[in-house]
C-alpha cells in the first residue's frame, strides 16, 4: 500500500495531522494502536492553554493553536464542545500575587498576548463561586476548552471523509528509510510506504522515534483528574493557579492538576487524588457536597524543556515529529505546519526553535 | 457488640482479613477465617449484614416473625451470630470505592478511610441482568430484586397489578414470593420455550433438592392461579406518567420476537426478572485478571481453586465469581476465607485443607447445577430486535439506540470508544447498567463475539464520593510533593 503519509498516533496532535494532510489532498494512512485518541487525548483536561505558557516560543505555538481552533472545528462534522471561556488564574497569598504580576508584565512582552490583573473582589464578581481566600487574579482571554474525545473522533472522521485511511487496533512494528523521501512502514497488519512519517505518538513517542534511531527525549508524566456528576454551572471560565478545573458542556467539573515525573503506570495515586479534591474545594468551596463519580489518569509527553518538538529530523528527509506536552492545545498548529511542510515546504511559523536538532544534535545514531 | 457505626479511623489500624460484602459468601469467608484465628472485618453497603439473599427488614419495620419473607432473614440472622461470635468485625452503611495497587481499600461512609488488609476478600455478589425494550425506564418497571428488596426490607407491595418478565428460576422465586405476601400477579412470563426447558431434563438428574424447591414455588403460583407463560416476553411498556400497560410478544428458539403475536395488557408494574450478572467493578479495580463464561454469567475473575484471583492477595467469592447460587457462594466463601487465613499461618492446616476438600465437592455439583441453569435461562441474542431507534440504552445519559448506531464507525469496535463518543457509561452508575447492554448491541453491529468488545474503563471512585470526604481524607494522608513547573 502506498501513500503520501503515514501518521502515527491518533491523539489530537495525530488526528489534526492526518486531518489537515488529507483536506491538503495529500493520501494519508492514521495509524493507532487503540482507538483514535484512547492514549492521553483521553485523560486530559482538556482546557487550550494560553497563558502559562513561556514566551516566546511556546507561548507563540500555543496561541496559534488557540487560534486556529475555531477555523478547524467549523471543518468538522461533529460538535466538539469547544469555548472561548477564558482562564482566571487564582493566588491565595499575596506573594503568589506579586509573582503573578510580574510574570503577565512578561507574557505582555509576546505580541498577540494578553490579561487582566484583578482583586479578589473583581475575581469574586466575574466567578462568585470562588472562595474568599482568592486575594486576586489575572484574566486571561485566549484559553479556551473543548472535548478532547469528541475532538479525536471528528478529526478521524474528517480523515475518512478527506479520502484517507483510518487503521485502529494497528500497531507500527518497524520504520525503515528506502531513500530520501521514502519510507516503508511495517505494521501488525502488513506494509506500507510513504513519503513522509509523522511521528504524533505523544507519551509514546520515545518508542517510534527509536525505530529509526531517533533519541526523543520526552519524559512521561502522570497526571490525575477527578470527575464529579454533572452540577448546574459553577464556572463559567477555566480556573488555574494552586490547580486547575473546568465545567463541561454537560456540567461535570473536571478537578485537579498532579505531576508524578517517570511514571507511565495508568494507575491512581491515592494521596494525589485526595490532595487534588483538597485544593480544588478549598479554590472552590461549594465542591464540598458534589460527587466525585470517577477519575482519570494520563501520561503526558513532558519535554526536558518544555517547548514542543515539531518538525522534519534533520538527516532523515521525510520523517517528522509533533510531540510534546498540552498537544490539546497547539494540535491545530501542529496539523497545519507539518501540512505545509509536506506541500510547499514553507511553514508559515518559524520551526527552529521546536526542531529536535536543539537536543545533542538530534542526529540519528548509527544504528537505525 | 461488635457491629460499629459509624467508623472511627484508630479501629482500623490492622486487620488480617478484610471481606467486602456481607452476602451469604462474605459472611462465610469471615466466619471460618475468624475461627482460624485472623482479624477480619467486613464492610458492606446495606444498612445491615446479609446482603440480598439474607435481607433483612429495615429498623423501624416490623413483620410477622412467621412469615414466609423472613425465612432468609432467619437463617442469616444465625450466620450472622456465628461470626460475630468467631470475632468477626462488622462495618455496615460502608461503601469501598477503591483498591489502589499498593494494596489500600479505600471506604466512605461519612468520612473516608484508607486500610492496608493482609488479605482481600471480595464477595461483592451480583447484579441484575438488564434487558432493554421500548419503554423499560418507564416509573413502574422495576426488576426482580428491587421487588425483594421492597418487599423483604421494608414490607412493601411493589404494586398493585404485577406482572413478571424474564427468565429462570429466581424469577419463580420472587412471584412465588409475592404471591405468598398477597400480591395480585397477573402472569410470570418465561422467555424460554416450552420446547427447550422439557427436553433439558436429563441435566438435572440428581439435583432432587434444589428441583424441589422450584416445584415448591411453582405450586404457589398454581395454587393462586397466576398463569406461567413460556415462550413469551414484554415487547413495550407504556402510561401517562408512569405504567399503564404493557405489551407482550411471543419469542422464538432464538428469543426473536414473532410478529403478529403481540397482545396488550394492563398493568402498573412490570417486574423484571431475566438473571443475573457478576458484580466484577472491584475486582476489575483491584486489578484482577478476568476470562468469559457464558455459564456463569459472563465476564468472570480469574481464580485457581483457593478461590485465589490472578492480582495476589485477592480472592473472589460468592456470585462475584460467577452466577451460581446461594449455597455455591457459602461454600466458595468457606473455601475463600481458610485459604486466606492459611495464607497468613493462621489456624491449623490440616483441618482447614480437610475442610476445604468438602467444601470443593459440595461445590462441584452445585455448579454443575448453576452453569446447567444458566445455560437454559440465558438471553439469546434475539431479544435485541426488540429495541426500537429511540429505546434508551444508556439510563444515566439517556443515549439511544439510534445515537449509538448514528456514531458506530468501523474504529469503535470496543465498547470504551463507543463510550467515549456517545457517553455511555459515562453518568452516575457508571456504566453498572448499560455495559452489558451496550456490549450487546456492539457485539450485533459488528459481528465481533461479545468477549471481544470488551469492557468499560472501571476507575475509582466505584460509587459516588463527596469531594468533600476525599478532600478530609488528604488531611490524614502523607503530603503531596511539591509541584513540577514549567
Amino acid at each position: 500500500m502506498n501513500f503520501d503519509a503515514v501518521i502515527i498516533g491518533a491523539g489530537a496532535v495525530g488526528g489534526s495531522v492526518a486531518f489537515q494532510m488529507a483536506e491538503a489532498g495529500l493520501k494519508v494512512a492514521l495509524v493507532d494502536r487503540g482507538f483514535p485518541g484512547s492514549g492521553t487525548s483521553r485523560a486530559t483536561k482538556a482546557g487550550i492553554g494560553v497563558y502559562p505558557k513561556k514566551p516566546r516560543p511556546n507561548l507563540e505555538m500555543n496561541m496559534k493553536g488557540a487560534e486556529l481552533y475555531p477555523l478547524i472545528a467549523a471543518r468538522l462534522d461533529r460538535e466538539i464542545e469547544l469555548q472561548n471561556c477564558g482562564v482566571l488564574n487564582v493566588a491565595l497569598t499575596e506573594e503568589e500575587m506579586a509573582k503573578m504580576r510580574a510574570f503577565v508584565a512578561r507574557q505582555h512582552e509576546t505580541p498577540g498576548f494578553t490579561a487582566t490583573m484583578l482583586s479578589g473582589d473583581e475575581a469574586r464578581e466575574m466567578e462568585p463561586a470562588l472562595s474568599h481566600e482568592i486575594v486576586g487574579a489575572a484574566f486571561c482571554p485566549l484559553d479556551s476548552q473543548v472535548n478532547p474525545l469528541l475532538y479525536c473522533n471528528a478529526l478521524t472522521r474528517g480523515v475518512v471523509r478527506h479520502g484517507g485511511q483510518v487503521m485502529a487496533g494497528v500497531e507500527v512494528l518497524g520504520i525503515q528509510a528506502r531513500g530520501s523521501h521514502l519510507w516503508s512502514v511495517a505494521t501488525s497488519q502488513g506494509s506500507m510506504e510513504c513519503r513522509w512519517v509523522a511521528n504524533c505518538a505523544g507519551a509514546w513517542s520515545a518508542h517510534v522515534g527509536k525505530m529509526v534511531g531517533v533519541d526523543i527525549p520526552i519524559v512521561p508524566n502522570r497526571g490525575h483528574v477527578l470527575v464529579t456528576e454533572p452540577i448546574p454551572p459553577l464556572i463559567t471560565r477555566r480556573i488555574s493557579g494552586p490547580t486547575l478545573t473546568r465545567q463541561t458542556s454537560h456540567g461535570n467539573m473536571l478537578l485537579g492538576q498532579s505531576d508524578d515525573l517517570g511514571c507511565y503506570e495508568k494507575t491512581e495515586n491515592l494521596i494525589q487524588l485526595a490532595a487534588q479534591a483538597a485544593i480544588c474545594r478549598r479554590v472552590l468551596p461549594a465542591l464540598e457536597r458534589v460527587w466525585t463519580i470517577r477519575n482519570f489518569v494520563g501520561i503526558r509527553p513532558w519535554p526536558p524543556d518544555g517547548l514542543p518538538i515539531l518538525g522534519e529530523v534533520p538527516e532523515l528527509p521525510g520523517f517528522l515529529v509533533a510531540v510534546g506536552h498540552s498537544g490539546i492545545t497547539w494540535s491545530p498548529a501542529a496539523g497545519l505546519l507539518l501540512t505545509e511542510l509536506a506541500t510547499t515546504g514553507k511553514p508559515s511559523m518559524p520551526l527552529e526553535p521546536y526542531s529536535i536538532a536543539r537536543f545533542q544534535g538530534g542526529k540519528p545514531s548509527a544504528a537505525a | 457488640m461488635t457491629d460499629i457505626h459509624p467508623m472511627g479511623g484508630s479501629q482500623m489500624l490492622s486487620v488480617d482479613i478484610c471481606v467486602v460484602g456481607a452476602g451469604p459468601a462474605g459472611i462465610a469467608a469471615a466466619t471460618e477465617a475468624a475461627i482460624m484465628g485472623a482479624s477480619v472485618l467486613v464492610l458492606d453497603e446495606y444498612a445491615q449484614p446479609g446482603g440480598q439473599y439474607f435481607r433483612r427488614p429495615l429498623r423501624g419495620i416490623s413483620m410477622a416473625p412467621d412469615s414466609k419473607l423472613m425465612e432468609e432473614a432467619r437463617e442469616g440472622e444465625k450466620r450472622i451470630d456465628a461470626a460475630r461470635q468467631a470475632g468477626v468485625r462488622f462495618l455496615s452503611s460502608t461503601l469501598v470505592w477503591g483498591a489502589f495497587a499498593d494494596g489500600a481499600v479505600t471506604t466512605y461512609s461519612d468520612r473516608c478511610e484508607a486500610i492496608q488488609p493482609a488479605r482481600l476478600i471480595l464477595a461483592c455478589g451480583a447484579q441484575e441482568r438488564p434487558v432493554a425494550f421500548p419503554g423499560w425506564t418507564t416509573p413502574g418497571v422495576i426488576t426482580a430484586g428491587a421487588a425483594q428488596a421492597l418487599l423483604k426490607g421494608q414490607g412493601v407491595m411493589p404494586g398493585r397489578r404485577i406482572l413478571m418478565a424474564g427468565t429462570g428460576p429466581l424469577q419463580i422465586a420472587v412471584a412465588a414470593q409475592l404471591v405468598q405476601a398477597g400480591a395480585n400477579v397477573v402472569g410470570v412470563l418465561e422467555a424460554s420455550r416450552a420446547g427447550n426447558l422439557f427436553g433439558s431434563g436429563h441435566r438435572f438428574w440428581g439435583q432432587w433438592g434444589r428441583l424441589g424447591e422450584g416445584i415448591q414455588y411453582w405450586r404457589t403460583l398454581r395454587a393462586a392461579k397466576v398463569p406461567l407463560i413460556l415462550g413469551r416476553t414484554v415487547a413495550r411498556a407504556g402510561g401517562q406518567e408512569r405504567l399503564g400497560f404493557v405489551t407482550t410478544t411471543d419469542l422464538d428458539d432464538d428469543w426473536r420476537p414473532i410478529s403478529g403475536t403481540e397482545s396488550q395488557m394492563e398493568v402498573d408494574t412490570l417486574c423484571l426478572g431475566f438473571g443475573l450478572l457478576p458484580s466484577t467493578k472491584l475486582a476489575r479495580l483491584a486489578g484482577c485478571q478476568l476470562t468469559f463464561d457464558p455459564r456463569r454469567g459472563g465476564w468472570v475473575p480469574l481464580l485457581d481453586e483457593t478461590m485465589l484471583s490472578s492480582r495476589p492477595g485477592v480472592f473472589v467469592a460468592g456470585e462475584a465469581a460467577g452466577i451460581g447460587g446461594a449455597r455455591a457462594a457459602e461454600l466458595q466463601g468457606t473455601i475463600a476465607g481458610l485459604s486466606a487465613a492459611l495464607q497468613l499461618c493462621k489456624g491449623d492446616p490440616k483441618k482447614a485443607e480437610k475442610r476445604i476438600s468438602a467444601a470443593r465437592k459440595e461445590l462441584e455439583s452445585e455448579l454443575r447445577f448453576a452453569r446447567s441453569l444458566n445455560e437454559l435461562f440465558t438471553p439469546k441474542p434475539g431479544i435485541l430486535e426488540l429495541l426500537t431507534e429511540d429505546t434508551i440504552v444508556c439510563r444515566c445519559e439517556e443515549v439511544t439506540v439510534g445515537q449509538l448506531r448514528g456514531e458506530l464507525t468501523p474504529w469503535m469496535a470496543e465498547l470504551d470508544a463507543v463510550r467515549t463518543v456517545t457517553r455511555t457509561g459515562m453518568g452516575l452508575c457508571q456504566g453498572g447498567v448499560c455495559e452489558s447492554l451496550v456490549a450487546q448491541f456492539l457485539s450485533r453491529e459488528t459481528g465481533k463475539p461479545i468477549s471481544e468488545v470488551g469492557g468499560y474503563r472501571i476507575r475509582p471512585p466505584l460509587k459516588p464520593v463527596p469531594v468533600g470526604a476525599l478532600a478530609d481524607l488528604s488531611e490524614r494522608l502523607p503530603q503531596v510533593a511539591e509541584r513540577v513547573h514549567h
